[in-house]
């Protein structure tokens, strides 16, 4: 009875088997493991690429070659590129409508409420299951406003001229080792174009499956909102655990051009055998604001740092995020900024909480160049340590190149309180219930920035993975 | 003039902001000058580095120990005061040497230390070993002013055992290239250890500060305070780490790094890591930067201050918690220092 009361109190209607559903692997294309020449044409050859793009590719494949892994990373010595299966084609085209996906698949999405959502709160959506992308849609209002919203082969082949100026401008292949594996075996992703003036009102939601054991996901998103135009896009990815190591190598690239606002959510929730060695950057023009908001409760090991390039004058960046490592992962997150242009403002909160040995480092860059005269930034960093077990590292570089800046940074590093702890005891609560409340109260500012629904999810991952924890 | 790379990270970061280490121009030594002791008494020649110190690098490690070694024991429960001068000379610009501290229990220690020079180029390179035993107290204050041409290299390691206490106060105004390298252990329970530092980087001065302070012992307490100003092209690292070791339960850290920049052309990078694997455990960072506050300024010019003597008193309001921490017979050779390097500031 008393075990019951504890999961209603913390885990309500919650269901943690909604990630950890495996389906039969059924794929109609997959390469073997590994990463050779041979397998990048394979890949390429399946995706009826242009030529242009398979000879990115291999030169992606020399670029990763020549790349050690950075010293500074934590260790993953257990992933074994020769066991990685770099590309799996599910057994279906992209659909445009759910009922059209074979029934397992969609029974997937069905459980993470990717359809439920697109009725009531988003504007388009795209699903991507293993490597392929098996769903995308977009409301008909955006489209006639001209809107672009597909998957990223459909860019590749139907809007070429204009994606090509933008791919791999941001994050080039020579950014790191994972970067360049990245290039070299791309498959899905989303692409965004949001024109002049546009203001996209509800969000745009990728969600990145990935079922196969032993697989790796290397999706790329490229986003356009051009001058004075506006969106928010949600990106989430969940896959089942399993006892060998998967591989997420994403790329996302994001253009904010004058005067645009983009606001980019993540929720992310991958598996606790997943290395997720994604790389995010955007550059904001004048006047452009980029809002980042990051929620990082899974993988087993996390290199994850999105980067802001303020070019233009009266830039700014928002990042708002919170990493919660439990046991057996690490998971190493922050964010940078590059402030270049006048008058640039930033604002970093970076939360984290680690507990049952697990590690969570913040690793941030905020760098002021010699022209950028009037630049402010605030930079806080907080985290909460719920066991001697844990580990968390507070990593900040800060870098500044001129005089004319106003730059505040703080870090503190805690348990709870015990007198907060004390305090609502004394009001009725268990000790558990307590820490809860106070670990959902730590997490707020971000919970805050997310639209309901993932606010709601994020709590309740907090609240799930607080079973069994305290005591 | 030999490269060398100093001064590195105990996690490292990102490889492209080039942060992780120092690289500079290590030069010859020449001749060397004597430091001169206020008591003989205090003082024992021989001795050698623990085998554990380490030093901004292996380079100036080697060539601290390549001087003469002193020892300096403490007896317990006994009490004194010691002042160190180091003058360097146009015909003697280097110094090398090596000093080893042992404070007893509940033993006190007053260490001075003073560094003048010339502008001759030259390279002084010291190490220095605290012991610091049980229930002792050492309190060390250092200044060092001129030398603007000197490379000077100041490694020192400190262990501190349950109850003892380790102040030191720097005023680093002089020097070309001021290094500091700095590691404190906590070993015991109730050990405390305290940096404090203050600069006027002026010209091309170069400061590479960095910290390290572990602990192990619980309700240890740590704090590093570093303040100053950057003039002209000079140019600060500061690399500061409170590292709580599982253990250490009650512990509590604070590292503070602030900085104003007089001039466009400085330069200021700041890496404050705090590193922890016990959950009982208080840590704090604060760190600023930017010009000095402009409603400070306006106010200290309504009441009739020049925007020189305004700017002065801001800077001096910014490193007075450290002046005031240091001995005071060296608190108004400090300030005057800081003064004439704010009247030359680009210089």
């Amino acid at each position: 009875m008393a075990e019951e009361e504890k999961k209603k109190s913390h885990i309500e209607d919650i269901n943690r088997s909604i990630y950890d559903v495996k389906d039969e692997v059924e794929y109609s294309f997959k390469t073997e493991s590994g990463l050779t020449e041979k397998i990048i044409r394979e890949i390429s050859e399946e995706k009826q690429e242009p030529q242009w793009m398979l000879e990115k590719r291999l030169q992606a494949l020399e670029t990763y070659r020549k790349l050690d892994i950075p010293p500074w990373m934590p260790d993953i010595s257990e992933l074994d590129m020769n066991h990685i299966d770099t590309y799996i084609k599910p057994r279906t085209d992209m659909k445009a409508r759910w009922e059209d996906l074979p029934q397992n698949i969609r029974d997937t999405f069905d459980r993470l409420g990717i359809p439920e959502a697109e009725k009531k709160s988003l504007a388009g959506v795209g699903a991507q299951y293993d490597s392929e992308v098996v769903y995308h849609n977009v409301q008909e209002e955006l489209a006639r406003q001209g809107v672009i919203y597909v998957d990223f082969e459909t860019a590749v082949r139907q809007y070429g001229d204009l994606i090509r100026p933008y791919f791999g401008r941001l994050i080039p292949p020579s950014y790191h080792k994972f970067a360049a594996l990245h290039y070299a075996v791309w498959s899905g992703g989303s692409f965004v174009y949001v024109p002049k003036g546009v203001h996209v009102d509800m969000p745009l939601q990728s969600y990145f499956r990935l079922n196969a054991p032993g697989a790796g996901q290397f999706e790329h998103t490229l986003i356009i909102v051009e001058e004075g135009a506006t969106c928010h896009f949600i990106e989430g990815c969940s896959a089942p655990r399993y006892n060998v190591a998967n591989l997420h190598a994403g790329a996302v690239e994001l253009f904010v051009k004058k005067g645009a606002v983009l606001r980019y959510s993540t929720i992310e929730n991958w598996s606790k055998n997943m290395y997720n060695l994604n790389t995010k950057k955007s550059l904001v023009e004048e006047g452009g604001s980029m809002i980042w908001v990051s929620g990082s409760f899974g993988s087993h090991t996390s290199c994850l740092y999105p980067d802001t390039v303020l070019k233009g004058d009266r830039s700014s960046c928002e990042f708002t995020g919170i990493t919660f490592a439990g046991k057996g992962q690490f998971l190493d997150t922050g964010s940078k900024v590059e402030m270049l242009g006048k008058k640039t403002t930033a604002s970093i909160h970076s939360k984290s909480i680690s507990k049952g040995g697990g590690t969570a480092v913040y690793r941030g860059v905020v760098h002021i160049g010699p022209q950028a005269q009037g630049a402010k930034a605030a930079v806080s960093c907080e985290s909460l340590m719920l066991d001697n077990q844990s580990r968390s590292d507070t990593i900040p570089d800060i870098k500044i190149e001129n005089d004319d800046i106003d730059l505040g940074h703080e870090a503190k590093i805690g348990r709870i309180p015990d007198e907060d702890i004390y305090y609502l005891m004394t009001r009725g609560l268990s000790e558990e219930d307590a820490k809860a409340m106070l670990v959902r109260g730590f997490a707020e500012p971000i919970s805050k920035a997310l639209p309901l629904e993932y606010a709601v999810e994020m709590n309740r991952l907090i609240d799930l993975e607080f079973e069994g924890s305290i005591g | 003039m030999e490269k060398i790379l100093i001064n590195r990270l105990p996690m490292l970061t990102y490889r492209h902001l080039h942060t992780n280490e120092t690289e500079i121009a290590f030069p010859q030594q020449a001749k060397t000058a004597d430091a001169v002791f206020s008591s003989l008494a205090l003082v024992r020649p021989g001795g050698s580095l623990p085998d554990t110190f380490q030093g901004a690098s292996r380079e100036t490690r080697e060539a601290a120990a390549a001087g003469p070694a002193c020892r300096i024991d403490i007896p317990d429960g006994t009490e004194q005061e010691l002042t160190i001068t180091v003058a360097l000379k146009e015909d003697r610009p280097d110094y090398a040497g090596v000093f080893l501290f042992r404070l007893g229990k509940k033993a006190r220690l007053n260490l001075t230390w003073k560094w003048t020079g010339t502008g001759k180029p030259g390279r002084c390179c010291t190490a220095s070993s605290y012991e610091v035993g049980e229930e002792a107290v050492l309190r060390v204050s250092k200044i060092q002013t001129g030398m603007e041409n000197t490379f000077l290299c100041d490694q020192r390691e400190c262990r501190i055992a349950g109850g003892g206490q380790a102040d030191f106060v720097s005023a680093e105004l002089g020097g070309g290239d001021t290094i500091v390298h700095s590691r404190g252990e906590l070993d015991g329970d109730h050990s405390v250890m305290k940096e404090s530092l203050c600069y006027a980087g002026t010209g091309r001065q170069r400061l590479d500060l960095f910290y390290h302070i572990t602990h192990h012992g619980k309700e240890s307490e740590s704090l590093i305070d570093v303040r100053g100003s950057l003039a002209g092209q000079s140019r600060k690292i500061f690399r500061g780490t409170i590292d709580f070791k599982r253990g250490c339960s009650g512990a509590e850290g604070t590292e503070g790094d602030y900085a104003v920049q007089l001039d466009p052309g400085a330069k200021n990078i700041s890496l404050p890591l705090l590193l922890c694997t016990e959950d009982n455990v208080v840590g704090n960072h604060a760190s600023s930067a930017g010009q000095l506050d402009r409603e400070k300024m306006y106010y200290l010019m309504s009441r009739g201050l020049s925007p020189e003597e305004a700017r002065r008193i801001a800077v001096e309001s910014l490193v007075r918690p450290v002046i005031d921490r240091l001995e005071p017979s060296l608190q108004e050779e400090a300030l005057q220092d800081i003064r004439t390097k704010l009247n030359h500031k680009g210089e």
